[in-house]
């Protein structure tokens, strides 16, 4: 998923806020605390995350665990 | 994840915890002049532009947030009107939409991201900013050339100049890879504008001759513009590795995600081998003069300089034990007039090295060692997260090196030998072998002769250059720092405990195929095997950040390892790369 929330939408004094606010995604929810939520999303064995780059925030959703492709470089 | 980005829980506590994570990171990269540099070319490019906001933010600023402040942000930003979904898998459509629809039926308000794109300013003159960084003995350098709105939207061409000038394997910053100066360009394009940065480290006390060589390709490369030929070969290649690139349904998605942001055409990552192939001369060449003219590369009068000092501080301990401070000996002080370094820090690099070969049971020993087996259990690490699986490394000299790596998820075998490199991959539902290309082969050459017993071979072949570059702890341990340009012209730095004289880390930094990543290799327990100390145990940092470790279960040396294990595979190559 891609949101209008990157870094470049900052306000004065919000510098890291669009870094912190996509992390914070996996943290609970208004309804959920962060262990219900994070019970929830493993018992559908799913991951969630967020991050941000300049333009977005990045939030996304694995229906299995992401796996690293082994290898040294 | 719906619930998630709609009405996420921005409390103070949650808060607390990766602001903390935040800070620490920014403050462990103070420690790495690639990061830093890296934060300040966008910094100086985009002056007065949004875009030149550290991505992450700057320290005082995130040490200031405060939920309300990211709860204020959260809804003035994610609103429905500025976001896009995209799922990939085996799905039935009607059933996704309608998933979606209902997760996301709710979500209302405007967003307050909306308005005219801002236009980069324009660049009167280069502009020079040095940061000062007390006691570091390795300097960053970063040249960047702000990419116009046009090429960032329209993107084919100047990936060919990025391709062509230090982004690719054969460009013209390549050369240099593997020997003393290391240098590469990275292209990141985002929806105003992007930056095209050529990049290089060296010694403090190479910097002069650094700079220069950079200014001197950047020169070449208008003066001696790329050929047809060259043009050609590059987008044929990007062309064609753009589909083994995106394969997985994630990489897809994500194309599908940024094209749609965008607002480029629903095809557009369907066409864009055809659009790469369509790149000409003439608009490379356009796309390098505008580069050119907006960048700080060309040595010309009416210079802006500005400077920034970063103050030293005491030294403290890195994560995992491992101590991140810079050595605060040796460095601009240990060069002569030229440059090089100073004979008696050299004289000192090579008795360093040679009690090095000492401790871990004499040369004749290391060299004895013609093909080695370990075997044990291998960790990744990103984030939060890890995964663990076996671990094979076949090594046979010379140059030929087998990584074979096996997880629940799938396995893989990386070899070399010679110039020939291949990539077999088995998840289950793929099994096939990729022939590798040029720069993977270096890579697993360079791989090849990072363990300990080749680090310490090269270190004592008399056309290998070593210097003492002063001290530095390597977590409780402190050590002596030598500095080593290979015979092949690789640059490594080698950690020695101080006392027993063990190799017990070694780094390199300059690496263009990780682009300018500071790769740290830390070895540890290490026992007798036939004569040798040899490490059971080893991590690898990547600038700063632990991504791998190993837990060696068993040695053999010298077992009589044939070559076949180094052939590939009679399967049939998918995906042959350049």
């Amino acid at each position: 998923m891609l949101v209008a929330a990157g870094s470049r939408h900052e306000e004065p004094f919000e510098g890291g806020a669009a870094r912190l606010t996509a992390l914070l995604l996996t943290s609970g929810t208004a309804s959920r605390s962060a262990e219900q939520y994070t019970k929830e999303v493993e018992a559908l064995g799913a991951t969630v995350a967020g991050d941000a780059t300049r333009d977005f925030a990045t939030p996304r959703a694995r229906s299995a665990p992401p796996i690293s492709l082994p290898g040294w470089t | 994840m719906s619930d998630a980005v709609i009405n996420p829980l921005l409390d103070d506590d949650g808060l607390r915890t990766v602001r903390r994570e935040a800070v620490g990171k920014w403050i462990e990269s103070r420690d790495h002049p690639d990061a830093i540099a890296d934060e300040h070319v966008w910094g100086v490019a985009f002056d007065g532009h949004p875009y030149a906001r550290p991505e992450r933010g700057a320290m005082e600023e995130v040490a200031g947030l405060n939920s309300a402040r990211l709860i204020a942000f959260h809804r003035g930003c994610y609103r429905p009107d500025h976001a896009w979904v995209a799922i990939a898998g085996d799905v039935d459509p009607e059933k996704a939409f309608a998933a979606v629809r209902e997760a996301f039926g709710g979500w209302s308000g405007r967003s307050r991201t909306g308005g005219d794109p801002i236009a980069p300013p324009p660049i009167q003159a280069p502009r020079i900013r040095l940061v000062d960084l007390p006691g570091a003995t390795q300097a960053a350098i970063r040249i960047g050339c702000v990419v116009p709105p046009g090429d960032a939207s329209d993107p084919y061409a100047i990936t060919v100049v990025n391709d062509l000038l230090g982004g690719g394997p054969g460009s013209r910053l390549a050369p240099e890879s593997g020997r003393v100066l290391r240098s590469y360009s990275d292209l990141q394009l985002y929806g105003e504008a992007g930056l095209l940065v050529v990049g290089t480290s060296a010694a403090t006390d190479s910097v002069v001759r650094a700079v220069g060589r950079l200014r001197d390709e950047l020169r070449r490369f208008v003066s001696s513009p790329p050929s047809e030929a060259e043009v050609q070969r590059s987008r044929h290649a990007i062309a064609r590795s753009y589909p083994i690139r995106n394969e997985s349904i994630a990489a897809q998605s994500a194309q599908w995600l940024g094209a749609a942001a965008r607002g480029f055409s629903p095809g557009y990552a369907e066409r864009y081998p055809e659009r790469m192939e369509a790149v000409t001369t003439d608009s490379v060449a356009r796309s390098r003069d505008a580069g050119a003219r907006s960048g700080s590369g060309r040595d010309r009068g009416g210079r802006r300089r500005e400077r920034a000092r970063i103050p030293a501080r005491e030294p403290r301990q890195g994560r995992g034990g491992l101590g991140q401070r810079r050595a605060r000996t040796g460095g601009a002080a240990s060069g002569d007039a030229h440059g090089r370094p100073r004979l008696g820090v050299r004289h000192a690099g090579r008795q360093l090295v040679q009690k090095a070969i000492a401790a871990h049971g004499g040369l004749t020993r290391l060299k004895g060692v013609k093909d080695s087996r370990v075997q044990g259990e291998i960790t990744f690490y990103q984030g939060d997260q890890s995964v663990t699986g076996s671990h094979v490394e076949l090594r046979r000299e010379p140059n030929r090196l087998r990584v074979e790596s096996e997880f629940p998820q799938g396995a893989t075998i990386q070899a070399v030998s010679g110039d020939t490199a291949w990539t077999h991959v088995n998840n289950g539902v793929r099994d096939s072998v990729v022939d590798e290309g040029s720069d993977a082969a270096e890579a697993l050459r360079h791989e090849y002769a990072g363990d300990l017993q080749h680090l310490l071979v090269a270190a004592a072949d008399p056309k290998s250059r070593v210097a003492w570059r002063g001290q530095e702890p390597v977590g409780q341990i402190m050590t002596d720092v030598v500095e080593m340009i290979d015979p092949a012209g690789a640059r490594w730095v080698l950690f020695l405990e101080g006392d027993k004289h063990r190799l017990i880390a070694a780094e390199e930094n300059q690496g263009s195929l990780l682009r300018g990543a500071v790769v740290r290799r830390t070895f540890g327990d290490l026992r007798t095997v036939q004569g040798l100390a040899w490490p059971y145990y080893e991590e690898r940092w990547l600038n700063g950040a632990r991504a791998l470790s190993v837990k060696v279960k068993s040695v053999q040396l010298n077992s009589g390892l044939t070559t076949e294990p180094f052939r590939r595979p009679g399967l049939a190559a998918k995906h042959p790369r350049r």
